[in-house]
């Protein structure tokens, strides 16, 4: 008979030498997943930072680009008047569209500089001389957003009397254009002439039923500001 | 009371006893290749394998089936000396005892040969042939050259016997009979069988293949081997069932106690 306990013994050793490289394999293939999740982890952090920042990047992109498209507009608007004055002869179509294209060209490349055009533009805006230019330019074109951007600039300013006068040159134009209506009333009760600014705005309301109109008569009405 | 194990442990007593004889695919086989060839008109055959592969017992078998239809002659044991080895083939074809200190004449016994040829034909099988020496097997093969007399010679099969078998044997041997290791379906049926001869149905039937394919591997499928490993694995079984019951079931051999056997035989190492 064989020492059988002896035998037992190297049979538990056999058998931890047979499953070594089992267990070895195992912990590698474990440190292996940890390694990968980590990087996986880190490299996904990383990217999510990456994106994060470029969706801050392309949201400021995006504020700056919403006020540049509206400013851009407004210069559009008066380099296409501009362009529009200091030609004399009939427009021939593709040379216009060719300006128009160095023209939009010349206006991204403003574009592209920097917000600092904003600010500029503003500045622009409120200069008077720009505003006379801008209503020269109506004068020839009788375009409504002209009368309308000065309308709403000189109430901005506070300048009621040209604002009425502005708003009044709108609807002259364009009757329907609720905006020019109610700066008109508003600017009219700013003046003093409350009576007048509810009586047009009780006309405007009956052509239209315009709850807008129909707040800003209650408002006027009642007194409060506006 | 004697354990089940004790039992099934004796059944692979490695021995040649014809009653523990197994009859397999391959060895049916090659029995019917060894008929076959005696039938022929052969000098000698050559009947080879590696050791283990069941030469012996097929030898046995085969005198003991033709015993009785043919002179049929079973030397198992090399002869020490040329001296008494002529004795016992004197004794072979005489059927008579040599006188005490007299000597065999090898002529004198050739031509005794010679003079049977057409009255007798004498099979004479020589086990554990390669323990014959080069001149002997010489001496052999003139008694053959008589024709009266035909040897049935069997040889382990290894590189350096491989040689001698060439150099004494190519040039006569008429016809070569090749014994394999068993197959694992054999070495199944060997060991299902040998168990079952001795009324051990729940034993084997709790060696389950993967039991097997890994007996097999251990012991490549020599019988000699998977004696040894079976009877070692029977012996441990033995223990338990005597000393530690609870970690052995008839139902199953576990795979610990194959293993435990291997380590024991060297087939594995810590």
């Amino acid at each position: 008979m064989y020492n059988i306990q002896a035998l037992e013994e190297e049979w538990k050793r056999y058998r931890r030498n047979k499953r070594r490289p089992i267990y070895i394999t195992l912990f590698l293939l474990f440190l292996f997943a940890i390694l990968l999740s980590i990087w996986y982890l880190y490299s996904g952090a990383f990217n999510l930072n990456k994106y994060r920042s470029s969706q801050d990047g392309n949201s400021a992109k995006t504020t700056a680009s919403v006020s540049m498209v509206f400013i851009d507009q407004t210069i559009d608007r008066l380099e296409d008047k501009r362009h529009a004055v200091s030609i004399d002869a009939p427009i021939d179509l593709p040379d216009a569209v060719q300006d128009d294209k160095s023209i939009d060209t010349s206006i991204k490349k403003k574009k592209k500089k920097k917000k600092k055009l904003h600010i500029e533009v503003i500045e622009v805006n409120s200069n008077p001389s720009s505003f006379n230019q801008v209503a020269k330019r109506f004068r020839l074109g009788h375009d409504t957003d002209d009368s309308m951007f000065l309308a709403k600039q000189y109430y901005k300013n506070k300048n009621y009397k040209k604002a009425e006068y502005w708003a009044l040159q709108t609807n002259k134009v364009n009757e329907n254009i609720e905006e020019s209506w109610l700066i008109f009333a508003k600017a009219k009760a700013k003046r003093g002439q409350r009576n007048e600014a509810i009586r047009i705005l009780n006309n405007y309301i009956k052509r239209s039923h315009s709850i807008e109109a129909k707040v800003l008569l209650e408002k006027i009405k009642s007194g409060k500001t506006f | 009371m004697k354990s089940r194990y004790e039992s099934a442990k004796n059944v692979f007593i490695d021995s040649v006893d014809l009653d523990d004889y197994i009859e397999l695919k391959s060895s049916l086989s090659a029995y019917q290749q060894l008929e076959h060839s005696i039938a022929k008109p052969l000098k000698m055959i050559l009947l080879f394998g590696r050791p283990g592969t069941g030469k012996s017992i097929l030898l046995n078998r085969l005198q003991e089936k033709l015993k009785h239809k043919k002179e049929i002659h079973y030397l198992d044991t090399p002869a020490i000396n040329e001296k008494e080895f002529f004795h016992k083939i004197f004794k072979v074809l005489t059927q008579k005892t040599l006188p005490q200190n007299t000597e065999v004449n090898f002529s004198a016994l050739v031509n005794y040969c010679k003079n049977l040829r057409g009255k007798r034909e004498i099979v004479i099988m020589l086990d554990e042939a390669q323990m014959y020496g080069p001149e002997m097997m010489e001496k052999i093969r003139l008694l053959s050259d008589s024709r009266a007399v035909k040897f049935i010679v069997s040889l382990h099969k290894t590189d350096d016997e491989d040689l001698v078998a060439k150099e004494h044997f190519q040039s006569r041997i008429w016809e070569v009979v090749e014994l394999h290791n068993a197959t694992l379906e054999d070495q199944t049926t060997y060991i299902h069988k040998k168990l079952l001869k001795k009324n051990l149905f729940e034993i084997a039937n709790g060696i389950k293949a993967k039991n097997m394919k890994m007996i097999h591997k251990f012991t490549k499928g020599n019988y000699r081997e998977c004696n040894k490993m079976m009877f070692t694995i029977f012996e441990i079984c033995e223990y338990y069932d005597k000393n530690e019951p609870s970690k052995i079931s008839y139902d199953y051999l576990p795979q610990r106690i194959i293993e435990m056997a291997a380590l024991k035989l060297g087939y594995l190492h810590v």
